[in-house]
């Protein structure tokens, strides 16, 4: 049971985070359901579908921002834009798209966007071969469609 | 309602259902996330990307090249890109991508209507995706006015024009669907514009969506006669409306248009105020009863007042916010409530603007990709005059040569 002002997150491998409430609700999903139900604010709220290592993740990455809104004076936003890009530039291709699953699912909005601009850097100026490997994407066109769609915009490739 | 827009909707309102049923919180409502992102994540992360890495992205795979081309994508994405300004410098008309030839005459999602000023002839270009559709003639007359609009029921762009028979005051008005690739100039039959009689009047229009408002202040009777031709677009319905002579206490001159929230308004300046009147229901002519009066202590920076034009007021994102367009066409941007002003765009020195607008994936049949012709190799100006030196000093000698030999010929023969 977790003290007043901190709320529990189990992970679907069942792993338990205590956390401060102010941290748990950047995500707008964990903030909707204190609101909408005190009991949550009580008893373990379950985080389907995200497992322990990615949940400590999406809670080491709440915490920083929870506080720099807290006090800018602590953590300016120079240093949060600096922990932003450390942040996302030791994740590998697997926990990146797990993380980005995971703050879609609980609408972590700064985090999303975060991310999102951090994939959207990797598929800038990169062949269309170059992104299916990436993101292990299979090509479902046939040559021919292929050589159609290159043909439209010759000057893009 | 596209098929993706609505599958989009559609998860967000399951999203919010969760919430909005107390008791199947509890039992644990978490849906695996892994159904929404397969369309969602893509989404996302497509938005943030230039046209031309998602003209790559197309042919990553079919659900890719499905979204790409997705209406609602395309607006998205136009949305949060960041606006293109294109210069020109004022001195010499150069651009910097030699197209002087043209003039744009309409700016609308992304696409540029351009006019060829040496042969008349209209294209819609997309700058961004470097495709342009050649358009058929207007026919034999005149065009004064020629607009774009995109009609959100059919999906398909069209094209208005106003136009008089050479030479005379006989105007009519013109439209253009963009449908199909064989693409003709309508006429629409609008009797009060067959007579245009410019010398009397003041026109101007306006394009708020997908109506167009043909503004024709008369300039005989102190505004009397003065109507809004309001025509939609869409249905190609039109209404005429009156515009009462009260409007025009300030001078028939400096009255100008703007839109006001989705609707069409009147308004001048008046000393350092702006009076408004809304044309709230312009299918029954309806003004709106009382002017609005905002005071504008700002416009002593701008002692003629002619040099200033307000230009919209809307509501929305950029609530409360009154948009000015100054003669240099800086944007000014006033906050009605703090009273601020914002000026935005300053343009650079000696440039004169083009267009701005939005890069966009707006795709129109019959785009085709623009062929640039490689430009002819000219020897470099030294290299050339060294070669004509050469050329002309080797004549010269020759000529020499030839003289010296004719006489030491005739000497010898003497």
């Amino acid at each position: 049971m977790a003290s007043k002002g901190n709320l529990t997150l189990k992970s679907c491998n069942g792993k338990e985070f205590i956390v401060e409430e102010k941290v748990a609700v950047m995500s707008t999903t964990i903030k909707n359901m204190v609101d909408v139900d005190d009991s949550f604010a009580q008893g373990v709220i379950p985080i389907i579908g995200v497992d322990g290592k990615i949940l400590a993740k999406l809670i080491e990455y709440c915490k920083e921002h929870a506080e720099a809104d807290e006090d800018e004076e602590v953590k300016s936003e120079e240093y949060l834009k600096k922990f932003d890009e450390k942040f996302v530039d030791e994740l590998n291709l697997n926990d990146l798209y797990d993380l980005l699953k995971a703050s879609n699912y609980l609408e972590i909005t700064k985090l999303l966007n975060l991310l999102c601009q951090k994939v959207a850097s990797m598929i800038k100026g990169k062949k269309p071969e170059e992104i299916r490997r990436i993101f292990n994407i299979k090509n479902d066109f046939t040559p021919e469609e292929e050589e159609e769609i290159n043909r439209q915009n010759p000057w893009a490739f | 309602m596209g098929r993706l827009e609505k599958e989009f909707q559609e998860l967000r309102d399951g999203k919010q259902g969760t919430f909005s049923i107390n008791s199947t919180i509890k039992k644990g409502l978490f849906r695996s996330p892994d159904h929404e992102t397969e369309l969602f994540l893509p989404l996302e992360i497509l938005t943030r990307l230039p046209v031309k890495s998602l003209l790559r992205c197309k042919s990553v795979c079919k659900l890719w090249k499905t979204i790409l081309e997705e209406r609602f994508f395309i607006e998205e994405h136009r949305n949060l890109s960041e606006m293109v300004y294109e210069y020109r410098d004022e001195m010499t008309n150069e651009t910097g991508d030699n197209e002087e030839v043209f003039e744009c005459k309409c700016v609308l999602d992304g696409l540029l209507l351009e006019r060829n000023n040496l042969t008349g002839k209209y294209r819609i270009r997309n700058p961004a995706t470097k495709k342009i559709l050649n358009l058929p003639d207007p026919g034999e007359h005149t065009v004064l006015y020629v607009q774009m609009f995109y009609v959100p029921k059919t999906g398909h762009y069209k094209l208005v024009n106003i136009y008089c028979q050479n030479g005379t005051e006989h105007g009519g008005c013109g439209v253009l669907s963009l449908i199909g690739t064989d693409l003709k100039w309508r006429a629409l039959n609008i009797p009060s514009l067959y007579d245009l009689g410019f010398k009397r009047q003041r026109t101007f229009y306006i394009n708020i969506r997908q109506m167009f408002y043909f503004i024709r202040i008369c300039e005989a009777g102190f505004g009397e006669e003065s109507e809004i031709v309001c025509l939609d677009v869409g249905s190609e319905c039109y209404v005429n409306v009156k515009i009462p002579q009260a409007f025009f206490s300030g001078g028939i001159y400096d009255i100008h248009a703007f839109y006001w929230e989705d609707k069409l308004s009147l308004g001048g300046l008046v000393e350092q105020e702006l009076h408004v009147w809304i044309l709230e229901d312009y299918k029954n002519q309806k003004w709106a009863e009382r002017k609005i009066i905002i005071p504008l202590l700002f416009l002593s920076e701008y002692p003629n007042k002619t040099d200033i034009c307000p230009s919209s007021y809307c509501e929305g994102y950029e609530r409360g916010f009154l948009w000015f367009i100054s003669d240099d066409e800086d944007h000014i941007a006033y906050h009605i409530e703090s009273q601020s002003v914002h000026v935005l765009n300053k343009l650079p020195e000696g440039k004169k603007n083009l267009y701005y607008m939005e890069p966009s994936l707006v795709n129109l049949e019959g785009f085709q990709p623009i062929i640039k012709k490689p430009k002819k190799k000219q020897l470099p100006l030294r290299f050339s005059l060294g070669w004509s030196v050469i050329s002309i000093l080797s004549s010269i000698l020759f000529v020499f040569f030839l003289f010296h030999l004719n006489v030491s010929v005739l000497s010898s023969k003497s």
